[in-house]
């Protein structure tokens, strides 16, 4: 830094009135710099080095010191993920998050912990999104998906309570409002799962035996099966789907309507 | 005793016992790749990430630890714990920020984990309890949070937060 020619500018209160308050600022922390930080280590620090201290941080801890700065949200995020709790208060607002990583559905009945069993990968137990399933039954999970139909999806956990008998065969009811995009993902849930989908006027409805859950679980487990990559790709397979539905519809009705009636036994089973 | 050289980056030479020097698995692994015995006394192994303070304060740590047996593997279902620094390893690292996160980048590129075990802990129990704004405080980071992200990341720990 070179400094001003004093006698050109008069004395040293001119000089004194050309130190900036931000440099005044930094003069003070380098005074302080045993105290506190002279500038930010952590920058020089490798991303790997910076979960190494992250890592000895609780979840709520990690979840408190993302509002640091966005690197260490961002840091924080894709290593950890975070946790989100809804509630009836937040969860509009939270369906038009961003950048969602993980959510998990777990019984608010009975407020169980995650199940081990789910929680194989490093970066499992990262966001939960707890939803209201009822025991034993996953009917108030539709109000949840049409909540969260805004979300991008990484990955996505339907924990049940598993001291609770379910059903050989629990029901999904799902309102007619259910917006496309939640359609969307029950179709994608549809082929990846093996959950059957019917409509009957202005219900969907989807059976959902213990094994099946399992089979979404299981599914849903590979962190690259519902990336947001995915979620787009996703979309367009739909489309692709949609227009090939509509070719084999002009071309052959009968298999349509045999495709309509295989839904009937199914459907008066929820009536 | 055999010993081994290491050179910092700005040109100090340290000569370590080389059973000290392996605890950095980078050194055991030059050492190995080099075939170089534990009586090669005038090798010398040049670390051009470490300056000379560091290296000292590293090799004073694992001159301390050398007896120590090998860490444990990580468990990452075990809680990690940050209150269990021993007293020796807190004093040696009562040290300005500077020095200490030279320490944490040393320990990482020599490859030495318990050193950079217990590092990367002091740094944590610096984060642990402070509000945002006093640890952005403490090390200097600057809030580059637009109010928009801000208030998304309020809400989204709403559960978490202080009521």
């Amino acid at each position: 830094m070179e400094f001003p020619n004093i006698q050109s500018i008069g004395g040293a209160n001119d000089f004194q009135a050309m130190i900036t308050d931000t440099e005044m600022q930094d003069l003070s922390k380098a005074n302080n710099s045993e105290i506190y930080g002279a500038e930010n280590r952590f920058e020089k620090l490798p991303l790997e080095m910076l979960n190494e201290i992250f890592k000895y941080l609780s979840v709520s801890d990690r979840n408190k010191v993302r509002k640091v700065s966005y690197s260490w949200d961002r840091a924080i995020k894709h290593a950890f993920g975070v946790k989100i709790v809804l509630n009836n208060h937040n969860i509009e607002d939270m369906a038009h998050s961003s950048d969602i990583l993980d959510i998990q559905v777990r019984n608010l009945t009975t407020k169980l912990p995650l199940s081990p069993v789910f929680s194989q990968s490093e970066s499992v137990q990262t966001l939960e999104i707890i939803g209201m399933i009822l025991s034993g039954s996953l009917i108030q999970l539709c109000t949840e998906f049409r909540n969260l139909s805004c979300l991008k999806l990484n990955r996505i956990y339907l924990e049940t309570d598993r001291q609770v008998p379910i059903n050989p065969v629990d029901k999904l009811l799902f309102p007619s409002g259910i917006s496309n995009l939640s359609m969307r993902f029950l179709k994608t849930i549809h082929k990846h799962s093996g959950f059957s989908i019917g409509r009957n006027n202005d219900l969907y409805a989807l059976t959902a035996s213990d094994n099946i859950v399992l089979n979404i679980l299981t599914e849903f487990h590979f962190p690259k099966l519902i990336s947001l990559q995915f979620y787009h790709a996703m979309e367009e397979e739909i489309e692709a789907e949609r227009n090939s539905d509509m070719i084999n519809r002009a071309r052959n009705l009968e298999l349509d309507t045999e495709t309509e009636s295989s839904r009937i036994p199914y459907l008066q089973r929820f009536n | 005793m055999p010993v081994v050289r290491l050179q910092s980056v700005d040109g100090e030479v340290f000569p370590v016992d080389v059973e000290i020097a392996r605890m950095s698995f980078a050194i055991r692994n030059m050492l190995d790749d080099l075939g170089v015995q534990d009586n090669d006394a005038e090798e010398v192994i040049p670390l051009p990430n470490v300056t000379g303070p560091i290296l000292r304060k590293v090799i004073e740590w694992c001159t301390h630890h050398k007896d120590d047996p090998p860490p444990p593997e990580e468990d990452d279902t075990r809680e990690k714990r940050t209150d269990d620094i021993p007293a020796w390893d807190q004093e040696f690292l009562r040290v300005d920020q500077a020095v200490l996160f030279d320490i944490i980048l040393a320990a990482n590129y020599l490859d030495i984990k318990g050193l950079l075990d217990v590092t990367c802990k002091t740094v944590a129990n610096m984060i642990k309890g402070k509000t945002p704004e006093e640890i952005r405080k403490l090390f200097n980071i600057k809030n580059d949070f637009t109010p928009a992200e801000e208030e998304q990341i309020r809400k989204e720990n709403e559960w978490c937060e202080e009521k």
